[in-house]
């Protein structure tokens, strides 16, 4: 007997009402595969796909078994299928070996065994990963044990049908729980091979006998290892057997080891027996003779035979079998297994507890039987033979369920192609019948009103598709044709309310004339009226009109609505209400019969009532007044009109432009009654909205924090440790709040938006002033709508912990792990986060444990960087090793050598650590090898060999693209933007890259010289790997002196090389230094000679007239009005760079002529031997030094407290490369104080120095970093008040790396703790 | 200098008006952004256990954020859904159309 199953206790969220329907009765009926007939037309394989979650998999198994196995499968009444949890273990080591050919290898034995339709066959594929290195021998025998024991041929009682996976699922709980834990034919198998453990002793004339035929080349060395390893007779029997299947014995070999084992054929079959009637009584061992017969060792095991009688069976399955089986009986079952849960989870359905059923569906934790199920729920509903719109949408709302997307994506599919081909067929039935085409869309619209009659809410969504697919008319001649006015109004009402909740109250004035109900469009009319007056609130218009009682409105009929009082008072008066001729003329336009009241009314005002009837018509025939306004068609429209028009705004198809600039949003021009908000209004909407959704937040985290931990505490029960509970769905209020608040952070982002660039957006995106006003614009646009992103995100998160001090635990833990994470992505170098950031940003998402090479930025450098970088952590990754600890310490002290400026000059220490980094490559590639090679010996050599293989010592390599997550070659890149690059050579294979380049950045020859010396370690990996010559002329040499001997900067006249865009400096593939210009190639350095020819091209100084000739400069003039010497207000021609002065570069030169009587009185000669870059020890004028100060570096500052100051520019603030600059302002900030400042304190920071400011009077300080205030407050004696500025830039995000002046403040903690408990510097008053 | 981001991005973050410099500053900070976003949303669906060797893998000094995000990957099975969630959560944010 089958359980009963209501339709509509499958369908998620309670919205059908289908009829009852019987889950097995259907499964077994011929046809209800329908869909899995549909989806093997479509796909025409057999893969794991969304074909086989429709298709009744176990019973196909079955039935190829029966042609193609023997012994095993034909005698025992079951059918094999992989433990699901095996499956998962396999998914685990896929995992493990992410990012690794290992990782196929074990997805393909995953989907393989999956695919077994035999043990014998798993045990095969089990052998061959063996064999191949997929698995390891330790793997290998867990696997194997699993498949034999948990996976393997499913025992079937006799009396039922054998089969599916849904049968299997829907039978379990037809035993009441009892039966399941103690009648279990298997679960007592189980108990005995337990007891049989060590006491199975494999005879050594077997072992012998194995090895002989080893020798003869039989391949038994998994036998071998399996017999020798087995705990029962039988485990070892069927190990000898499955061998016998695959060829691998013969049968006489068979019978041997099976006489040594002392089995007598003649006698019934133990393995064979085992799993299915436990009345056999299995053959005992006769040398063995402690090894009890199988049913002997079952411990209290029950007299009676396993083996059901038809009457047992028969209640066993009875309905009311399952009825026996209590709530508190579920936890048992899911011990036992996730059918089990299944089965019971029908019966939740069946008692009528429908919030249960989902609920234990979804709290399915593995993967295919979830899906399995899901399939189940479907093809059931879809089984019907008459299938309904309900059905459809039903089975979508199913396929919701499905965790894979593809899965979920192909069912809804497969359900919208059959819904179209039932559409079909109906339509030809009706066409033989009528012999007139019906219109499918009318058929349609009728069962979708049909269906919106019975279920408003279920018809939104059917609605949709015709507003997702541009067809307006259609949508709305459906709305018009619903007779039913609730359901009618309901539905505009609706519509009303989403779009107030996506747009605003717009667009809703002609849907809200649309309702019929007079008092309902009365109360909507007044309730725009309230909000146009600002009387209400949005989310008190939005309260109000859910809140609107339609169902109340809606029994007033047509009869009712004229009370009787109103009409006595018409038979008196001959007056009546305006709003009830409006009723009666809508009635009579659309065909209505008129009640009595309405009769007498219309022959009393029948001219009024025609008027209204002309004045709706005409209004119907006119064209659309407001554009913003936008109204539903008339009913009668033509089928043929465009279809484009009159979507509501929220229902429009969105388009995406070609290309999408960021555009100034403007207030709307056309605007209706809605009045322009204030930014406060916004303000004080969005405060609102955030309070709103913060508070549905919190409360519902805190029932899910309960969840989870009744989850977490049945798992962990359960021994299932460490799985992520089921998601559940949002209730509705929190999606609303949900709504409401993301349209009001739109709404403040449109205010921004249009918002001009302020001074101080000016100065933090283009101190420079090299921005076109348009692109500064941008620029500030797009930050400033980052900012107010991020922002809003600190204000919604401080207003859920001000809510609930458990949220604020929570986010407090939240904020601890992703402060780390975003410490990583803060630490990792700039073109390392621009190969993420794309990917991450950008079509596709290619994160899977291996490799990743950016899809969107194609530099070079950055490229290798990330491989480089992912390489090296492929072996003891993630875990405290040996070789770690020695390469950390190694790591710490080169960095701090590079930090400290006492070891040498910044070129000096540069050098150095890039040699230190080329030397660990070699070291961590040794202790790579070493440890592959110990893994090796210990027989788990593929994985770590794999893990070289992708980390770069063998050639080897996968890369991910960035926009699928298919495995492409380093030699077939895809897109011309995405470049592929092998990982860096090592440092023993030195191969002389040809594409050794850079291009000319504007930024002059000195940087270009150094990236291309970064190229060069770059790519030979270490400086010892360069070509000798090279190294000597070019590497190992000063840049600054490079640029003068190769003729890019003469320091004579300061003129410096002029540099066009898209010229290449270069190492050619002799080793030469070349520079690619104008369509030549100057060999600069020649690698072998170490000739040099200088720079040929043009030299210019600034303050020398630009050539007339030049294409590509306009002007360039000297700009002093700011006392600035360097050359400024360059314009370029479009599309093209030029290099900047070396000057420029350095700061070292001046200009002939140039105004030094406006150089700051407060600078001094500055000597920095340690950057020849930022000082020249060339002899220059003592005002030429000085120069140098001025705005290139620092630039005078106001604090809050109205001290003028002159502080370094933020750009030198930070970084080993600017240490030298600090240092050279540390030393001449004496020069910087003047008499009104009172500098109490200071100390020394990376560099530079950070100082204390104070008032004597009032105790007002403010601390600066190289002169910047960073932060202020008061420091007075015993505490002080000491808080960062709000100036942006000087605090970092909620979540990332502190920024330098966070770090300074840090630092100057406890300076300031001191000095305000310092009575000999701040006395006490 | 040579266009380093590709069309499609440019295109579909609306970047097409910014110079070269400011597309990369922009995308980068998208990308930091949606990294955060990401992680808060996964830290939700993390098991107890998982949010202990989340741990272990943020505590390493070697970690990337390309280890951190396929850790992430690798747990949530679910996870495309996730990043194309905070994607368009992000577009709105900032006034983008959201596909």
């Amino acid at each position: 007997m089958a359980e009963k199953i209501q339709g509509s206790n499958f369908i998620p969220q309670e919205k059908s009402s289908i009829e009852n329907m019987d889950v097995l009765n259907r499964q077994t009926e011929s046809g209800t595969d329908f869909v899995a007939e549909l989806e093997r037309e479509m796909h025409g394989s057999r893969s794991l796909n969304a074909a086989d979650m429709f298709t009744d998999e176990p019973a196909a198994t079955s039935s190829s078994l029966d042609d193609t196995t023997t012994t095993v499968e034909s005698s025992t009444p079951g059918v094999f299928k992989v433990s699901p949890r095996l499956l998962g273990e396999l998914d685990a080591m896929a995992a493990k070996r992410s990012g690794t050919p290992g990782q196929q290898n074990i997805r393909d034995l995953y989907k393989n065994l999956n695919l077994s339709e035999s043990e014998n066959d798993a045990i095969v594929l089990l052998d061959e990963a063996l064999e191949t290195g997929v698995v390891t021998s330790e793997e290998y025998k867990n696997i194997f044990r699993k498949v034999v024991t948990l996976g393997e041929t499913k025992s079937v009682n006799p009396s039922e049908t054998s089969g599916t996976g849904i049968h299997d699922f829907a039978e379990i709980p037809n035993k009441p729980t009892e039966i399941l834990i103690e009648d279990n034919p298997e679960v007592d198998h189980v108990k005995n091979i337990e007891e049989a453990r060590e006491s199975f002793q494999t005879p050594k004339e077997v072992m012998t006998y194995i090895s002989e035929l080893i020798k003869q080349g039989k391949p038994l060395g998994t036998l071998e290892f399996y017999i020798s390893s087995s705990h029962t007779l039988e485990d070892a029997l069927q190990a000898v057997r499955k061998r016998e299947l695959s060829g691998a014995l013969s049968p006489e070999e068979v019978e041997k080891i099976e006489k040594m084992l002392g089995v007598d054929k003649s006698k019934s079959d133990p393995v064979l027996d085992i799993k299915t009637d436990e009345a056999v009584t299995p053959t005992k061992e006769p040398e063995l003779p402690e090894v009890a017969p199988v049913a002997d060792m079952t411990p209290q095991a029950p007299i009676e035979p396993a083996v059901p009688t038809p009457q047992a069976v028969e209640d066993a399955t009875s309905p009311e079998a399952i009825i026996t089986i209590t709530t508190k009986d579920i936890e048992d079952a899911i011990k036992l297994s996730d059918e089990a849960l299944v089965a019971l989870a029908i019966k939740e359905s069946n008692e009528g507890r429908q919030d249960n059923f989902w609920e234990k569906v979804n709290s399915i934790a593995d993967l295919d039987v979830h899906t399995r199920v899901v399939s189940a729920l479907i093809q059931h509903t879809m089984s019907n033979e008459d299938l309904t719109e309900t059905d459809f949408e039903d089975a979508n709302t199913m396929a919701e369920e499905f965790r894979v997307p593809q899965y979920k994506i192909s069912a809804i599919a497969q359900i919208a192609k059959t819904r179209l081909e039932k559409l079909a067929a109906v339509s030809d039935k009706v066409e033989e019948d009528s012999e007139k085409a019906p219109d499918p869309l009318k058929n349609e619209a009728e069962k979708l009103i049909s269906a919106a009659n019975e279920n408003p809410d279920r018809f939104m969504d059917l609605v949709a598709e015709y507003a997702e697919t541009g067809k307006a008319k259609e949508f709305w001649n459906l709305v018009d044709s619903i007779d039913d006015d609730v359901a009618h109004d309901k539905i505009l009402t609706e519509l009303i309310i989403d779009n107030i909740v996506q747009n605003g109250v717009k667009n809703v004035k002609t849907t809200a004339d649309k309702i019929r109900t007079p008092s309902v469009k009365q109360k909507v009319t007044e309730l725009f009226t309230a909000f146009e007056s600002k009387s209400i609130t949005k989310n008190a218009l939005l309260k109000e009109l859910r809140a609107t009682d339609l169902g109340q409105e809606v029994s007033v009929k047509a009869d009712d609505y004229i009370g009787e009082d109103e009409f006595e008072k018409f038979v008196i008066t001959g007056q009546i209400n305006d709003s009830i001729l409006e009723n009666i003329a809508d009635k009579i336009a659309k065909g209505g019969k008129a009640t009595d009241r309405e009769e007498a009314i219309y022959q009393a005002k029948s001219a009024e009532i025609e008027a209204i009837l002309a004045r709706k018509k005409a209004e119907s025939e006119e064209p659309v007044a407001n554009i913003v306004d936008i109204p539903a068609p008339a009913a009668a429209v033509a089928p043929d009109a465009e279809p484009e028009e009159d979507l509501p705004a929220f229902m429009a198809p969105m388009t995406t432009p070609d290309v999408a600039p960021i555009v100034p949003t403007t207030p709307d021009t056309v605007v209706d009654a809605a009045p322009v908000e204030t930014i406060e209004q916004i303000n004080g909407e969005l405060e609102q909205a955030r309070s709103d959704y913060a508070a549905q937040t919190v409360a519902w985290n805190a029932a899910l924090a309960e969840r989870k931990r009744k989850y977490g505490k049945l798992i962990l029960s359960l021994g299932k440790e460490g799985r992520q509970m089921p998601e559940v769905e949002k209730p509705q209020e929190l999606i609303d709040a949900e709504k409401a608040y993301m349209s009001s952070k739109e709404k403040k982002a449109k205010a921004l938006a249009a918002l001009a660039v302020t001074p101080e957006e000016k100065e933090r995106f283009d101190s420079a002033s090299k921005l076109t006003p348009e692109q500064l614009s941008n620029v500030a646009r797009i930050h400033r709508l980052m900012d107010q992103a991020e922002g809003e995100w600190e204000s919604l998160q401080a207003k859920k912990s001000e809510l609930s001090p458990a949220e604020n635990e929570t986010l407090r833990k939240m904020k601890e792990k992703v402060g780390k994470a975003a410490a990583i992505w803060a630490k990792v170098p700039m073109a390392v986060r621009l190969s993420i950031a794309p990917i991450l940003i950008g079509t596709g998402v290619a994160f899977t444990g291996g490799l990743i090479l950016g899809a969107g930025y194609a530099g070079k450098k950055l490229v290798r960087g990330v491989v480089g970088a992912a390489a090296a952590r492929k072996v003891g990754s993630w875990k405290e090793s040996s070789y770690n600890k020695i390469n950390d310490e190694l790591e710490l002290e080169a960095k701090e050598a590079y930090l400290d400026e006492t070891t040498g000059t910044f070129e000096e220490r540069e050098k150095r650590y890039a040699e230190f980094k080329a030397e660990e490559a070699k070291r961590i590639k040794n202790q790579k090898i070493k440890k592959a090679m110990f893994m090796v010996g210990a027989g788990a050599g593929a994985g770590i060999l794999e893990d070289l293989a992708s980390s770069g010592v063998s050639s080897g390599y996968k890369a991910m693209t960035g926009n699928s997550n298919q495995v492409q070659t380093p030699e077939a890149p895809k897109a011309p933007e995405t470049v592929v690059k092998p990982p860096p050579a090592t440092p023993e294979v030195v191969d002389v890259a040809k594409d050794m380049k850079v291009e000319l950045s504007s930024k002059g020859f000195l940087d270009d010289i150094h990236k291309i010396k970064a190229e060069m370690l770059g790519k030979y990996g270490s400086v010892e790997a360069m070509p000798e010559n090279l190294r000597e002329n070019f590497y190992e040499k000063p840049s600054m002196q490079l640029a003068k001997d190769f003729g890019f900067f003469d320091a004579k006249t300061g003129a410096s090389g002029m540099g066009l865009k898209g010229e290449v400096l270069a190492v050619d593939a002799k080793g030469n230094l070349v520079y690619e210009h104008g369509g030549k190639t100057q060999v600069i350095l020649n690698a072998e000679t170490g000739e040099i020819n200088k720079f040929d091209g043009k030299m210019f100084k600034p303050n020398v007239s630009v050539p007339e000739t030049s294409p590509t400069i306009e002007e360039q003039t000297l700009n002093t009005a700011r006392g600035n010497f360097i050359a400024e207000d360059t314009k370029f021609g479009v599309g093209e760079e030029l290099n900047p002065t070396l000057e420029q570069q350095t700061g070292a030169n001046f200009r002939e002529g140039a105004d030094f009587s406006k150089v700051p009185p407060e600078l001094e000669t500055v000597v920095v031997p340690e950057q020849p870059e930022i000082v020249t020890p060339e002899a220059i004028e003592q005002a030429e030094k000085l120069a140098v100060w001025e705005d290139e570096f620092t630039h005078v500052s106001m604090t809050g407290e109205g001290v003028k100051i002159r502080a370094l520019n933020d750009n030198f603030q930070e970084g080993p490369q600017y240490a030298d600059v600090r240092k050279a302002f540390a030393e001449n900030f004496s020069k910087n104080i003047t008499s009104d400042m009172n500098i109490v304190a200071g100390q020394p920071f990376e560099g530079g120095r950070i100082d204390v400011v104070r008032n004597p009077s009032t105790g007002a300080s403010q601390l600066l970093l190289n002169g910047k205030e960073i932060a202020k407050g008061y420091v007075v004696p015993g505490q002080n008040s000491m808080k960062l500025v709000e100036t942006p830039g000087v605090k970092s995000g909620f979540w990332f790396a502190d920024t330098v002046y966070e770090r300074a403040f840090k630092a100057s903690k406890d300076m300031i703790k001191t000095l305000s408990n310092n009575p000999s510097i701040i006395p006490k008053k | 200098m040579t266009n380093t981001l590709s069309k499609d991005i440019i295109n579909e973050w609306g970047l097409g008006a910014l110079p070269e410099e400011k597309q990369l500053d922009v995308v980068e900070r998208l990308g930091r952004m949606l990294y955060q976003a990401i992680l808060v949303r996964a830290l939700d669906i993390l098991s107890e256990k998982e949010q202990v060797e989340f741990d272990l893998v943020l505590d390493e000094d070697t970690t990337t954020p390309e280890d951190v995000l396929s850790f992430l990957k690798s747990k949530i099975p679910t996870f495309d859904n996730l990043v194309s969630d905070e994607k368009q959560n992000l577009k709105r944010e900032i006034l983008l159309p959201v596909i």
